[in-house]
């Protein structure tokens, strides 16, 4: 029994040897303020959002903090300066995205970053109802669009999401979001109003497409994407995206 | 029977990380040159290898390009449609010139999947060969060749104009609309005449955008007489790119497009009367309201 206790010793410091190192990315903390605090009830795998005042505050975040641990703990550092802050707890785990029925998030918060500043407390409240997800809301609506996201092969894309938007350099954040294609890769999105519509379809959240992502503009090879034109009362069908990797 | 197990739990513990530290070790090699990694890395690309291709292809097109070329090229006509893909897409990304043949009989070889990336790939190689081989492919079956193609044109500009107007100028109206638009967005007067000869045409709404991209005067007459299309594609097109061109003569005619049947071409009426004279214009909407058209240019 001794020596299997001391082979399993053996065992677990061999694999915890095996674990790569941590980096610590901020490698430069001089000026930099380490900013603590929790979010309540505790909330694990939530994470703070630290924006510039002026940011879109939903939008790409300043800085984001690692996910809480089960202590809902977090901390981060930061310069010196006034910022607004939230928590949110997306249930698909994702770091960017819209907020949605069922995630958390807290109140936007003023922050003020200064040397021994007292530690924060958030809660965190779950999300009741959607009033960006028109997909959902609008659930008897007759204005929108549908179709297929698919890959280089044709093949039907899961896990995808359309992203609409209504001015046609398509940057910041989109004005509509679709919910995750299934396995048919079908999506459809209900709009508010008709309009002219510029679409891409998307497997991450956030942020410029990264290599390796699936990313696909509804477009015809031109510079800007292809307008689709949304009548009020009417769906528009075969709205079809390819979604290939960025290279 | 314990140790046995214990035994079998380490090995396949570290499993995993001798397989990374192999990688690693494979990379390390090539990026000091060592051909025979370089062959093993573009070796892994595969339709196995979905756990490992992106790792592989992060590092092939970090190395060297001389020394990273020839290998690639070995691989580029593969059976196997992902190493295919990943392998030209790296030759793309080195931009390698002597890839630009094999790449163009890939794009040929209209039994091959994924033959976008070879249309990709000569758009970042964007050598004066590329031309001919895109513009073959403006007529491909397969719609992301085609779009593919598209773009890649637009990213070669100049040196794809004069071939373009060549093209256009002896094609089908069917492989027309991606010569149209390549055209528009390369934006060179040159295509003036060639696209203004397609303006009744089956793809003028096509030729109505790219006019309006080139910024040319001479386009301002033949949009404005587009206003008045029977397709409502057309006319919100012409209502689009008179913002670009357009000037006095212009106003009256958007004016009256306010009181369009469509919607949009009212709204894109509105749109390019602000941006032709600065001052507020509003547009009916659907539910009969006088509004402003938002600001599509954020």
């Amino acid at each position: 029994m001794k020596l299997i206790t001391v082979f399993f010793c053996c065992l677990l410091l061999t694999l915890a040897g095996c674990n790569e190192p941590k980096t610590d990315s901020s490698t430069d903390q001089a000026k930099l303020i380490n900013v603590k605090g929790v979010v309540v009830a505790p909330l694990e795998q939530t994470y703070l959002y630290i924006y510039k005042q002026g940011m879109d505050l939903y939008g790409p975040a300043y800085a984001r903090s690692e996910a809480t641990g089960r202590d809902g703990a977090f901390q981060l550092n930061l310069p010196e300066g006034d910022y607004i802050a939230v928590a949110r707890k997306r249930q698909e785990g994702e770091t960017a995205g819209p907020v949605l029925a069922g995630d958390f998030r807290s109140d936007f918060m003023q922050l003020k970053v200064r040397e021994g500043m007292a530690e924060l407390t958030l809660v965190a409240p779950k999300k009741i109802g959607d009033e960006r997800r028109l997909t959902d809301v609008a659930t008897s609506g007759t204005t929108g669009l549908e179709g297929l996201i698919t890959d280089a092969d044709g093949n039907p894309v899961a896990d995808a999401r359309v992203q609409v938007y209504d001015h046609v350099q398509m940057s910041e954040r989109p004005k509509f979001v679709s919910s995750k294609t299934g396995p048919d890769g079908h999506y459809k999105i209900l709009l508010p109003e008709g309009g002219t519509y510029y679409l891409c379809a998307r497997n991450k959240f956030g942020g410029p497409p990264k290599l390796g992502d699936l990313y696909g503009r509804y477009d015809q090879g031109t510079i800007e994407p292809s307008a689709v034109v949304v009548r009020l009362g009417e769906i528009v069908q075969d709205v079809n995206i390819t979604v290939n990797k960025v290279w | 029977m314990r140790y046995l197990l214990l035994l079998l739990l380490f090995f396949t513990g570290c499993q995993q990380l001798g397989e990374s530290i192999s990688l690693d070790e494979v990379s390390a090699k090539a990026r000091s040159g060592d051909r025979k990694a370089i062959e093993q890395l573009v070796g892994l690309l595969s339709s196995e290898g979905e756990l490992t291709n992106e790792r592989v292809y992060s590092v092939l097109v970090s190395l060297n390009s001389a020394e990273v070329i020839p290998v690639l090229l070995g691989k580029v006509h593969s059976s196997d449609r992902i190493q295919r893909e990943y392998v030209i897409a790296a030759l793309g990304n080195h931009q390698a010139a002597t890839a630009v043949k094999p790449i163009a009989e890939v794009l040929a070889d209209r039994q091959l999947k994924r033959r976008y990336i070879a249309a990709w790939a000569l758009g970042e190689i964007a050598q004066p060969d590329c031309v001919q081989p895109l513009l073959n492919a403006l007529g491909d079956s397969d719609g992301e060749v085609r779009k593919a193609a598209t773009r890649s044109l637009i990213k070669l500009n100049r040196l794809a104009t004069e071939p373009l107007i060549d093209f256009l100028s002896h094609t089908e109206s069917t492989t027309a609309a991606g010569a149209i638009r390549a055209l528009g967005d390369i934006a060179d007067p040159l295509a003036f005449e060639v696209l203004a000869n397609r303006i009744k045409g089956a793809n003028r709404a096509e030729v109505i955008l790219a006019l309006g991209k080139l910024k040319d005067s001479r386009s301002e007459p033949l949009l404005i007489e587009a206003l008045q299309d029977a397709d409502w594609q057309v006319r919100m097109n012409a209502a689009m790119a008179l913002s670009e061109v357009g000037g006095a003569a212009s106003i009256m005619p958007l004016e009256t497009a306010l009181q369009d049947d469509v919607n949009v071409v009212r709204e894109w009426s509105a749109r390019s009367l602000e941006m032709l004279t600065g001052k507020h214009y509003r547009y009916r909407n659907e539910t009969g309201e006088l509004v402003l058209p938002y600001n599509i240019y954020h």
